[in-house]
C-alpha cells in the first residue's frame, strides 16, 4: 500500500487526530495559565463543539510554540547526527544570522523603521566587546553583556534620527553608518587594522574542543542560545500590547495620537531594545568566531541578509527563519556550484517580491485566500445563473430547513411568474385591497408572507394625501429605508406601486 | 435647531374630579413645553369623518412648563438592596445558579453580581459577547475575566457555578448542562457535550464596588443619566445562591438534589412565594440574612424551572418545578419618571381627557379618564383600558413576518411609528416578542408613553384607527347625541364590579374590548342578570383571560392553545403569576361570550369592510324600533375603517357556543373578502377555502336579545361599526340604529320582551348564503375548468378548481348520489337515488369525475 493511502486511512479512522488534540484531553478541567505580567494565556487552549460528533474538542490557540520546540529539538539532534564540518558550519552561521534577522524583521515589520544599520550594530558591538574582552581578560560571556550595552547605545544614536527622517533618507543614513563603521574598524589600529580585525578573542570552547568535530557541535549548539533568547524577545515584544499597538498604528502617527499612544516613544524603545539584542548577538558572534573582521560590514553580506528577510517574509519570525535557512543553505552550503548560486538567490528574491504578499511563509495563507476568493466567486456566479442554492451553499447552511425553503421558493417562483399577466396587474390597480381573483390572491399571499428584511411598506408623508414607498429593515431599532423619490397621491396608488415593485422583484429574481 | 421630541404619560388611568394627578414628561431638544388640558372628542382625521376634535379646558395648569429629558430603565432585573457588604466578594465565595439563556452572542449579559462599570469594581457572573459563560471582576482600574471553554447553548438548562478566592486570586468556573427530556431544546437522546470546567488564577482581585447585588444586570453611572443597570440578561434563572467559601462541588450537589447548601450567604429560592392568589414579584431569600431581591420591570415568574418534567403545568401544584424566572432586556412596565406637572382634576363632566403638550414641531398627549364623582347618568361607556394596554406600543407591523398576511395590507407607517421602532425604550405590547424572539411579552404597563394612546394615532399595519383612537368615534357620536353619559374604565370595573355597573341602565363597550379579567366578566354577567343592558359595539371581545398586577397599572396575559395568538406560551407556563389563573381564551375556560352577549369571535380580516344585510329576524315584531328611520335591506356600506360598518374583526351568532335561544339575528355582513379567515379555535383540522368568500360562517352578525329581568344585549359584531358612526356628520343608518337602541335601553321603561325561543337563525342564513353561492360557483365552471378537472381528478388542483371542490364538499346535496367500489381498481358503481339510475366505471378517477360533473350540473339546475 502506498504511503499516502495508508496515511489517509489512518487519518480517516480518527485514531490519529490532529497533533493539537493528541496533547489535550477535553474531559478534564482546563487549567489556564497566564503569561508573566500579562492577561494573556500561556499555551492558550480553546475548545469547540465538533458539529459532527457534538463532542467538545480542545486545541491550542497558537501551535507555533509547539512547532518551534519540535524544530529546535530536530536542529539539536541534527547537530549531533551530522558528521560533516561544512554542514555544521552552515548550521552555526544559520543560527546566528537567523537571530540577527529576527530582530531586523522586528524593527522593519513591527516598528516600521526601515533601517539598514543592523550589521553596523552587530559589528560595532562585536568589535567593542572583543576589545573590552582583550583589554580586561574577562571571560567570553562578558562580551554578550558589553555587546548588549553597546547595541543599546547604538540604538539610541541611530534610532533618534529615525523619528525625523523618512523612509529612503533614513535607509541611506543607516547605510552611511555601516560605511563609517566599516572604514573606522578597518583603519583603527586598536581594532586590528594590521591583522584584519580582532583575533584570539575568548570563547566558550576549551583548547581541545576547538578543532575537534565534537567541539564544532558544541559551538553550533551554543549558538542556539542567543537564537532562542532573541526568539523569546520577539514573541514577547510582538505578541504583547506593545507590538499590537505598533502594528495598528504603524502607518499613521495621527491615528496613534488619536488613541492616546505615544508612537514615537514606543517605536524608539522597541528600536533600542532590538538594537541591544543585536549587540548581544554581536558579542556572541565575536565569541563564536573567536575573532571580529570588518568584513561584517560588507555590502555583500548586508544584501545577502536582506535577501533572507525578503524571501522568508518580514512579517513573522517563522518566515525570517525559513528565508535565512534557504539562503544560508544555498549561499554557504552549495559553494561547490559556484557563483551561479548568487544569481539563483537573486531570482528567488525577485520572484517572491513579484508573486507573494508575505514571502515564502505567507504562501499557504495566500493560497487559502486565493482559493476562498475563487470559491465565493464560483458560488456567486452559480447562484446568479441558477437562482438556486448551490451544493456548496447548501452544505454550508446549518439549518437545512432554510435550504428546503429556498429550493421550494425557487420552484414556486417559476409557477408564480406564470400567473403574472396584464389582466392581474390591471385587476390589482383597479382594486388593490378586497376581493381578488384566485391568481392575484395567490401572488399577494406569496408577497405578504415574505421575509421582513427589505419588505416593502408605505410611509405616510402627509396623512390621506401623500405617501412614499419604503423597505423595512427587519432589525428592531433600524428604521425603514426609502426606496425611491416618488410620492403617491393616494393610498391605492402607493399599494399598487408596492405591488409593481414586488412583481418586478419576482420576475427579476 | 435640534428636533424636539416630547413623550408623556399620566400616573393614573382613571380619576375623579378633585383628585390629584401627576403627568410625567420627557422633552428632548426643548427646555419647556406648552401644556393644555383638553377633552378628547374625536380622533380619526379621516376625510370622511369630522376630523380630529378636542375641546380645550380652562385650568390653572395650562401654560408653559419646563421639561427635561427623562431616562427609562429597560430590562427586567432584581436588585438586592440589603447586605451589600455581605455580597461584595472580597472574601472567598461560591456563586451558583441554574440558567436557561434565551439569547447569547449579541452582547454581554450579567446573570448575577455587583459589578460596576463606571468604577470597574465588583464581580459578576455573566455571559460574554461570544456567548461564553464568564466571571468578571474589577480592581478599580482594570478588569479581569475567566471564560468557559464553549459557548452556552440557547434554550438549554445549565447549572453554573463559580468560586472566587481573592486571596489566591483563583477562580473556578463550571457549567454543566442539566438536560432532561422536557426542559431544554435538546434531548438526552442526542447527547450534546455542553459542559466545561476552567480553573485559572487572575492577575487582579475583586475590589468592593459598594453597589447592591443585581440579578440579571450590572451597574453603570454617568453624569447625565445617573445610576442605572446595564448588560441585562435574556433568559431564565433558577435558584441563584451565594455561599461562603470555595465549595463548588458541595453547592452543585445540594442544588441538584433540591437542598439548601451549607454556608449560605443568600439563597433566592425562586420556587418560594407562590400562593393560590399568585406569586410574589420579589424573589425571596430563604437564607439567614433575608436579602430579598426587589423586582424591576417585572421579571416573569411561574416559569418552568430546570427540573420541570412535564407532569404538571401549574406552579401551584408543584412549586418546586417552577423555579424559573424569566428576565428580558426589552421588558419595561413602568418608566418611573419624576412628575413634571401635578394638578387637581377640575369639576368637569366625565369623559376622555388628556394633557396636551407642544414644543416646536413636537406634540404629545397624556390621556386619562375622568369618572363621575358619583354616578348620575343612565349610560356608561366602559373604556376598554385593559385592551388598550394589551396593544400598547405594538411593533408587529415592523417585527412580525406574518403581519402582512394576517391583515392583507401593506403597512402604512407614520413618522411616530418609525420613531418608536428606532428607539423602543418605552416597552412592548402583549403582541410582541422580547429581544430573544422566543418569549412573548406577557406584561404591559400604563406608566409609560404609549403611542397607541395618542388620540391621532393610526395603526400602521391596517391604516385605520385602533382601540383608543377608534373608540373616540363612539365618544364623538355620544357627545353629539346629547345623551347624558359617563365613562368608566376596565380598571374601575375590575376593582368595583357590579357595585359600579349597577348605577347604570346601559353599558356601552368600546370597539374591541378583547381583554377581560374574571372579575370584569362577573360584573358584566351580574349586571345583565340584574336587568342591565349591554351595547357591545365591537367584536372579538371578552376573549383573553387577563389579570391585573399590583395596583392594576400592569396587565398580564399568557397566550396559548386555540386562540388567535401573536405568540405561544411555552409548555407549562400557562398560569398567570398575578393571580394564579390559567391564561388563554375565555372560551376554553367554558366562559365564551356568546352565552352573555349572543355573539363571539369568528374572524378577523382587515382587507375591506362590508355592509350589513337585514335578516328575517330583523323584521320581526318587537325589533322594528331598532331600525326606525332606516330604509332598505342593505345598510352600513360606509365607514372610516375600510369603507364599511361590518369588518376588521367580526363576531357571529353561534347557538352551539351558547348564543341564547331568544337572540334575534338582526343582520349579517356581506361582501367580505379573502382576508377574513375562520378563527383557528373553530377549526380542529386545517381546511382549504375557509375565508368569508367561501365559508358562510365567516360573517358578522348583529344581534338583539332580552332577558326576563329587563336586561338586554345589542351586539354589532363588528369593530368597524364604531368607525362608521361619524360618517356624514353622524347622520347615517349606523348612527341611527345605535341611537335608537341607546335611547330605548337608557329609558327606565321595559323593553319589548322577546319570549319565544327561535329556531337556529344560523341555519336560514347559511341556507340562503348557499343558494347564492351555488350560482357563484357554477359561474366559475367553464370549459377550461372542466377539462382541468378531468385531467386531474384527485389533484393537484388549480385555485379555481379547489374553490369549486371545496364548495361541493361542504354541500349536502351530494347525498343524492352514491359511489360504491365493487371491485378495487376494476368496478365502480355510481347510483343516483333520485333518478334511480346507475352507471358503471372501470376506474375510480372516471367514477369520481362523473360524480363531480353531475353535481356541477345540479348546481346550475337548482338555480
Amino acid at each position: 500500500m502506498a504511503f499516502w493511502t495508508r496515511f489517509e486511512k489512518l487519518m480517516s479512522k480518527r485514531k490519529f487526530k490532529s497533533i493539537r488534540q493528541t496533547f489535550v484531553r477535553s474531559r478534564r478541567p482546563l487549567h489556564q495559565w497566564r503569561q508573566v505580567r500579562s492577561d494573556r494565556h500561556a499555551f492558550a487552549r480553546r475548545a469547540y463543539v465538533n458539529p459532527r460528533t457534538l463532542r467538545r474538542e480542545r486545541e491550542f490557540v497558537d501551535e507555533r510554540t509547539f512547532w518551534w520546540a519540535v524544530a529546535l529539538v530536530l536542529f539539536a539532534l541534527l547537530t549531533v547526527v551530522v558528521d560533516n564540518r561544512t554542514a555544521l558550519n552552515v548550521m552555526g552561521i544559520f543560527a546566528i544570522y537567523a537571530a540577527i534577522n529576527i530582530m531586523w524583521a522586528l524593527v522593519m515589520g513591527s516598528a516600521g523603521v526601515f533601517s539598514l544599520g543592523t550589521l553596523a550594530i552587530v559589528g560595532t558591538s562585536g568589535f567593542i566587546a572583543g576589545r573590552v574582552a582583550l583589554e580586561t581578560g574577562l571571560p567570553w560571556y562578558v562580551m554578550l553583556v558589553v555587546g548588549a550595552v553597546t547595541g543599546a547605545v547604538m540604538g539610541v544614536v541611530i534610532g533618534v534620527p529615525a523619528q525625523r527622517l523618512d523612509g529612503m533618507y533614513y535607509a541611506l543614513l543607516t547605510l552611511g553608518v555601516v560605511e563609517v563603521a566599516r572604514t573606522f574598524f578597518k583603519q583603527s589600529r586598536g581594532f586590528g587594522s594590521a591583522s584584519g580585525g580582532l583575533i584570539s578573542l575568548p570563547t566558550y570552547l576549551s583548547k581541545d574542543q576547538m578543532f575537534s568535530i565534537d567541539g564544532l557541535r558544541i559551538r553550533v549548539l551554543v549558538a542556539l542560545v542567543p537564537f532562542v533568547l532573541v526568539l523569546v524577545l520577539y514573541r514577547v515584544l510582538e505578541g504583547r500590547r506593545l507590538g499590537l499597538l505598533l502594528r495598528t498604528t504603524r502607518d499613521s502617527e495621527a491615528y496613534g495620537d488619536a488613541i492616546g499612544v505615544d508612537l514615537v516613544r514606543i517605536r524608539l524603545s522597541l528600536f533600542v531594545i532590538s538594537s541591544s539584542a543585536l549587540g548581544m548577538v554581536g558579542g556572541f558572534f565575536a565569541a563564536y568566531n573567536r575573532s571580529m573582521a570588518p568584513s561584517v560590514f560588507d555590502m555583500g553580506l548586508l544584501l545577502l541578509m536582506f535577501a533572507m528577510v525578503v524571501v522568508g517574509g518580514v512579517g513573522s519570525a517563522e518566515g525570517v527563519v525559513i528565508g535565512t535557512a534557504l539562503v544560508v543553505f544555498v549561499h554557504n552550503g552549495l559553494i561547490s556550484i559556484g557563483p551561479i548560486r548568487i544569481i539563483g538567490i537573486g531570482v528567488v528574491v525577485v520572484l517572491t517580491a513579484l508573486f507573494t504578499k508575505g514571502g515564502l511563509y505567507g504562501i499557504p495563507g495566500q493560497y487559502r485566500r486565493w482559493r476562498d476568493k475563487h470559491k465565493s466567486e464560483r458560488i456567486a456566479a452559480a447562484s446568479q445563473r441558477q437562482g438556486d442554492l448551490t451544493s456548496e451553499e447548501a452544505a454550508l447552511t446549518d439549518d437545512k430547513d432554510l435550504v428546503a425553503v429556498a429550493r421550494f421558493n425557487d420552484r414556486y417562483r417559476w409557477q408564480l411568474r406564470e400567473l403574472v399577466t396584464e389582466a392581474v396587474v390591471a385587476e390589482h390597480q383597479a382594486r388593490p385591497v378586497g376581493r381578488h381573483s384566485p391568481e392575484l390572491d395567490r401572488l399577494l399571499n406569496y408577497f405578504r408572507k415574505g421575509e421582513l428584511a427589505d419588505k416593502y411598506a408605505v410611509m405616510t408623508v402627509e396623512p390621506f394625501s401623500t405617501y412614499r414607498v419604503v423597505a423595512l429593515s427587519g432589525v428592531r431599532g433600524i428604521p425603514p429605508r426609502e426606496v425611491d423619490e416618488k410620492v403617491y397621491g393616494s393610498l391605492d396608488d402607493a399599494y399598487h406601486a408596492v405591488f409593481l415593485r414586488r412583481i418586478h422583484d419576482l420576475m427579476e429574481s | 435647531m435640534a428636533t424636539q421630541k416630547l413623550f408623556a404619560y399620566s400616573e393614573e388611568i382613571s380619576v375623579k374630579p378633585a383628585d390629584s394627578l401627576q403627568v410625567m414628561v420627557s422633552g428632548e431638544g426643548t427646555q419647556s413645553a406648552d401644556v393644555q388640558l383638553v377633552r378628547l372628542v374625536h380622533g380619526d382625521a379621516h376625510p370622511d369623518g369630522p376630523g380630529f376634535v378636542e375641546v380645550e379646558v380652562d385650568h390653572p395648569v395650562n401654560g408653559v412648563h419646563s421639561v427635561h429629558r427623562q431616562y427609562t430603565q429597560l430590562g427586567s432585573h432584581a436588585v438586592v438592596d440589603d447586605g451589600v457588604e455581605l455580597l461584595e466578594g472580597t472574601e472567598p465565595f461560591t456563586v451558583a445558579t441554574f440558567v436557561w439563556p434565551s439569547l447569547v452572542g449579541t452582547g454581554r449579559q450579567v446573570l448575577i453580581g455587583n459589578f460596576d462599570l463606571s468604577s470597574n469594581c465588583g464581580w459578576a457572573l455573566g455571559i460574554g459577547s461570544s456567548g461564553h459563560l464568564e466571571f468578571w471582576l474589577g480592581d478599580g482600574t482594570d478588569t479581569d475575566h475567566v471564560m468557559a471553554e464553549v459557548p452556552l447553548m440557547e434554550r438549554v438548562w445549565y447549572l453554573v457555578v463559580a468560586t472566587c478566592d481573592p486571596r489566591r486570586r483563583k477562580i473556578t468556573l463550571s457549567q454543566v448542562a442539566v438536560v432532561s427530556s422536557t426542559n431544554s431544546v435538546v434531548s438526552p437522546a442526542v447527547p450534546h457535550d455542553l459542559d466545561s470546567v476552567v480553573v485559572e488564577r487572575t492577575r487582579r482581585k475583586v475590589r468592593r464596588s459598594g453597589r447592591p447585588l443585581v440579578l440579571a444586570g450590572c451597574w453603570d453611572e454617568n453624569a447625565e443619566r445617573g445610576k442605572h443597570v446595564k448588560w441585562l440578561f435574556n433568559g431564565k434563572l433558577d435558584r441563584p445562591v451565594i455561599v461562603d467559601g470555595c465549595r463548588a462541588g458541595e453547592v452543585a450537589e445540594a442544588l441538584r438534589s433540591g437542598d439548601s447548601p451549607d454556608g449560605v450567604i443568600a439563597f433566592w429560592d425562586t420556587s418560594a412565594g407562590y400562593s393560590p392568589s399568585g406569586a410574589s414579584t420579589d424573589l425571596l431569600d430563604v437564607g439567614p440574612n433575608g436579602l430579598t431581591a426587589r423586582s424591576v420591570n417585572m421579571p416573569t415568574r411561574g416559569m418552568t424551572g430546570w427540573n420541570w418534567d412535564g407532569r404538571t403545568e401549574c406552579f401551584l401544584t408543584a412549586p418546586e418545578k417552577y423555579g424559573g424566572v424569566l428576565f428580558a432586556e426589552s421588558s419595561m412596565t413602568n418608566c418611573r419618571w419624576s412628575p413634571t406637572i401635578e394638578f387637581e382634576v377640575p369639576q368637569v363632566r366625565s369623559g376622555c381627557y388628556a394633557i396636551r403638550l407642544r414644543a416646536g414641531s413636537a406634540e404629545a398627549y397624556a390621556p386619562f379618564f375622568v369618572r363621575a364623582k358619583s354616578p348620575t347618568a343612565k349610560v356608561a361607556f366602559q373604556v376598554p383600558t385593559a385592551s388598550y394596554l394589551a396593544y400598547a406600543n405594538m411593533l408587529m407591523a415592523f417585527d412580525a413576518q406574518v403581519a402582512q398576511s394576517i391583515v392583507s395590507h401593506t403597512p402604512v407607517l407614520a413618522p411616530a411609528d418609525v420613531e418608536l421602532y428606532r428607539n423602543s425604550q418605552f416597552g412592548l405590547s402583549t403582541y410582541d416578542h422580547h429581544a430573544d424572539h422566543l418569549s412573548g411579552v406577557c406584561y404591559s404597563g400604563w406608566r409609560r408613553p404609549i403611542i397607541d394612546m395618542n388620540p391621532k394615532h393610526r395603526a400602521a399595519a391596517i391604516d385605520t384607527t385602533w382601540q383608543f383612537p377608534a373608540d373616540l368615534s363612539i365618544v364623538g357620536w355620544l357627545e353629539q347625541t346629547g345623551i347624558d353619559y359617563e365613562v368608566i374604565t376596565d380598571h374601575d370595573v375590575h376593582r368595583e364590579g357590579l357595585e359600579l355597573l349597577k348605577h347604570y341602565n346601559v353599558v356601552i363597550t368600546g370597539t374591541h374590548p378583547e381583554y377581560h379579567s374574571g372579575d370584569m366578566l362577573e360584573a358584566t354577567e351580574d349586571f345583565m342578570a340584574d336587568g342591565g343592558r349591554l351595547m357591545y359595539l365591537g367584536a372579538n371581545g371578552y376573549y383573553w383571560v387577563t389579570s391585573f398586577v399590583g395596583d392594576g397599572d400592569v396587565i398580564e396575559v399568557r397566550k396559548l392553545e386555540g386562540g388567535t395568538r401573536a405568540w405561544q406560551a411555552r409548555p407549562g407556563e400557562y398560569h398567570h403569576m398575578a393571580d394564579g389563573v390559567r391564561g388563554g381564551v375565555w372560551r376554553n375556560r367554558g366562559r365564551g361570550p356568546q352565552k352573555v352577549t349572543g355573539v363571539g369571535t369568528t374572524s378577523e380580516g382587515m382587507d375591506i369592510s362590508g355592509p350589513y344585510r337585514r335578516q328575517i329576524d330583523g323584521y320581526g315584531a318587537g325589533v322594528e324600533w331598532i331600525f326606525d328611520a332606516v330604509d332598505g335591506e342593505l345598510f352600513g356600506d360606509f365607514g372610516l375603517a375600510h369603507g364599511g360598518a361590518a369588518g376588521m374583526e367580526i363576531d357571529r351568532y353561534a347557538r352551539t357556543l351558547g348564543t341564547p335561544g331568544r337572540t334575534r339575528l338582526l343582520a349579517s355582513s356581506e361582501g367580505l373578502a379573502d382576508g377574513y379567515l375562520v378563527m383557528i379555535e373553530d377549526l380542529y383540522v386545517n381546511l382549504p377555502n375557509q375565508s368569508a368568500v367561501s365559508n358562510p360562517r365567516v360573517r358578522c352578525d348583529m344581534t338583539y336579545a332580552t332577558t326576563d329581568s329587563g336586561g338586554a344585549s345589542f351586539c354589532t359584531g363588528s369593530i368597524a361599526w364604531g368607525q362608521a358612526l361619524p360618517v356624514d356628520g353622524y347622520d347615517n343608518d349606523v348612527a341611527r340604529i345605535t341611537e335608537n337602541v341607546l335611547r330605548r335601553f337608557a329609558s327606565d321603561g321595559p323593553l319589548p320582551v322577546l319570549y319565544d325561543e327561535l329556531d337556529d337563525a344560523d341555519v336560514a342564513v347559511v341556507r340562503s348564503w348557499r343558494q347564492k353561492q351555488d350560482a357563484v360557483i357554477s359561474a366559475l365552471c367553464d370549459r377550461t375548468v372542466l377539462t382541468n378537472l378531468e385531467a386531474a381528478v384527485f389533484g393537484p388542483h388549480s385555485d379555481v378548481n379547489l374553490r369549486i371542490l371545496s364548495h361541493l364538499r361542504g354541500d349536502e346535496s351530494g347525498a343524492r348520489w352514491e359511489l360504491v367500489e365493487e371491485q378495487p381498481y376494476a368496478r365502480y358503481v355510481l347510483s343516483d337515488h333520485r333518478e334511480g339510475t346507475t352507471e358503471v366505471f372501470s376506474s375510480a378517477e372516471l367514477a369520481v369525475h362523473r360524480f363531480l360533473l353531475h353535481r356541477i350540473a345540479a348546481l346550475e339546475g337548482e338555480q
